[in-house]
């Protein structure tokens, strides 16, 4: 699965080796406890595309990703434009909804701004991992209890019910064949109401676009 | 005229039981059978005409008599050796203490309390032994224990009184309801909501709803074990009794009608508000059911009853001595209980969180 892509490519020189050691040591935390592919790239030339391009693009044909869906996200620093990229990629869409992503970018934006890469490095890898729990912790997630409570409950007062007999009577088991005669049937319309609501178009509200690869990536970013 | 009767082998004068099996008696010492014709044909085991029913002879007369002639005995004996019958105020037909001949009481068959019908049994006891045992090992809860347990031989087979109900009602039905219908266009999401006013009348007619009429018989179980099949039902008569136990009731008309009027009314409503079809949601503004016509009548059916005693507590068992349906106070392992909803639990809770995790 982990084939020797580099997980932090610092082209301009901004970290020392210790920090991008700190920093890959983090990204193969995410690996393993997320499921979740992250890349940190910092650079000048971006090939003349948009950042959200460029980023999408590197991602793609760099062959990062976990699983089929190639679940993951890249960290952009194009210095070119002093902008910074979030792109999302598989299940990474969901887990990181437009509000998280703003605020991801909120935090980065202000760190880079007082040149601190790798600190904004840093916190954006430790906001990756804390917006991805409630995804990943799926076992706990109280629905399932729920339905597995309501589901043993059922069943037990089902199969407890039964212990006394069945009632096999039903409301025409006395009744006189044919002998059921309707005498009045009136079904009187009164008046109608009609309401309407507005549709949400996402849940989670991840909105999305599709990368030159033909593959769909959400995210976002802002200048710093 | 002795106050009691035993029925007897043409043959060998060995009292006769009635087998549910062959439909015919049967006498056990010398294991000859006899139908219901050759009984009736021997002038010694013909029904008296005190009790027969619907033929007009003498015996209606005399009947009247019977029926003013209202002292009861304190205890019954054995007219074939003279012991004291098993017996309190409201068994009928019963076996002697000592010579355990099957005897009829027959002063408890007369006037008010004779049956009109009777649906003769149709399980004999190790047929009733057999339903109860296979019954009992499927009940998931049950202590183990209590499975096991061999007081089966002690299940009684029993004639037990039934008053029966004709109705004719009418029912009256009142009610909103409500057609719901939601679609999309865009992003918005429709619901149009249409309000109507119900109204349905019919007339319903019902036949043979059974009441228990024993007192110490527990209503609910006795209700469980319905329905019986009236195909069986014959003319009273008592040699049918002979072989088991029978009860006359101790709960008059007057009561037990109170409960077929509430089966009544419960049938009527239902059935009547299952004609509103088509609604999203139906409520009652109001109901009701008269009655055109309340007759009632006097049964009895057959039954076998078991009370198996478990921790010092009751558990009643009755089955059907006819469809051989089997009801009962089962007692509840909560142990059982607990160990089964734990597993159910932790089984459905990895499947839907493996399954969760795959799709999501």
């Amino acid at each position: 699965m982990a084939t020797n892509r580099q997980a932090v490519i610092d082209e301009l020189g901004y970290l020392s080796t210790s920090e991008i050691s700190k920093l890959d040591e983090m990204i193969k935390g995410i690996r393993v406890d997320r499921q979740l592919d992250v890349v940190i790239l910092i650079t000048d030339d971006v090939e003349g595309k948009t950042s959200r391009d460029f980023a999408d693009d590197f991602y793609d044909y760099g062959g990062y990703g976990i699983g089929s869906s190639a679940d993951g996200l890249l960290y952009l620093i194009n210095m070119s434009e002093r902008e910074v990229w979030i792109s999302t990629t598989g299940k990474a869409i969901q887990l990181f909804s437009d509000s998280e992503i703003n605020k991801m970018v909120n935090r980065s934006t202000a760190l880079l701004g007082d040149a601190l890469y790798f600190e904004a490095s840093q916190r954006f890898l430790e906001d990756v991992r804390t917006y991805s729990n409630t995804g990943i912790v799926t076992i706990f997630n109280p629905i399932y209890i729920g339905i597995a409570l309501f589901v043993s409950i059922a069943l037990t007062i089902a199969l407890s019910a039964s212990s006394r007999g069945k009632k096999e009577v039903h409301i025409s088991t006395y009744e006189n064949p044919e002998s059921f005669v309707i005498t009045r049937q009136e079904d009187v319309f009164k008046y109608e109401r009609t309401t309407k609501t507005k549709i949400e178009t996402s849940s989670g509200g991840s909105s999305t676009h599709k990368g030159s690869s033909g593959r769909s990536h959400g995210g976002g970013g802002g200048r710093f | 005229m002795s106050d009691v009767k035993i029925y007897k082998c043409l043959g060998c004068h060995a009292p006769l039981a009635f087998d549910p099996t062959s439909q015919n008696w049967k006498c056990k010492y010398c294991f000859s059978q006899y139908t219901k014709e050759q009984l009736d044909a021997s002038p010694l085991n013909q029904d008296d005409p005190l009790v027969s029913h619907g033929e007009s002879e003498q015996g209606t007369r005399e009947e009247a008599t019977e029926e003013l002639n209202t002292d009861e005995l304190d205890a019954y004996h054995c007219n074939n050796c003279g012991a004291e019958l098993l017996a309190d105020a409201t068994t009928s037909a019963t076996f002697c203490l000592y010579c355990k001949s099957p005897t009829i009481i027959k002063t408890r068959f007369s006037g008010r309390f004779k049956p009109s019908y009777v649906i003769p049994f149709k399980i004999d006891h190790k047929k009733a032994e057999e339903l109860y045992y296979a019954w009992i090992k499927k009940r998931f809860f049950a202590p183990k224990v209590f499975k096991q347990k061999e007081e089966i031989e002690k299940i009684t087979g029993i004639y037990a009184p039934f008053w029966m109900y004709n109705s004719k009602v009418s029912a009256y039905f009142e009610g909103q309801g409500t057609k719901v219908k939601t679609w999309s266009q865009g992003s918005y999401r429709y619901t149009n909501t249409r309000f109507y006013d119900v109204y349905r009348e019919g007339q319903i007619a019902y036949s043979n709803i059974p009441v228990d009429g024993s007192i110490k018989l527990d209503d609910t179980l006795m209700e469980l074990i319905e329905p019986y099949k009236y195909e069986d039902l014959k003319p009273f008569s008592m040699q049918y009794m002979s072989g088991f136990m029978a009860e006359r009731y101790d709960l008059e008309s007057s009561e037990a009608e109170k409960v077929a009027k509430n089966r009544i009314e419960g049938f009527a409503s239902a059935r009547i508000r299952d004609t509103a079809l088509g609604y999203t949601s139906l409520s009652t503004t109001r109901n009701q059911v008269s009655y055109n016509e309340l007759q009632d009548d006097y049964y009895l059916m057959p039954i076998y009853l078991l009370n198996n005693r478990f921790k010092d507590k009751d558990h009643i068992f009755i089955i059907n001595g006819q469809t051989g349906k089997v009801v009962g106070q089962t007692p509840i392992s909560v142990k059982k209980q607990i160990l089964f909803g734990l597993s159910v639990f932790i089984v459905t809770w990895l499947v839907v969180a493996i399954g969760g995790g795959l799709i999501g």
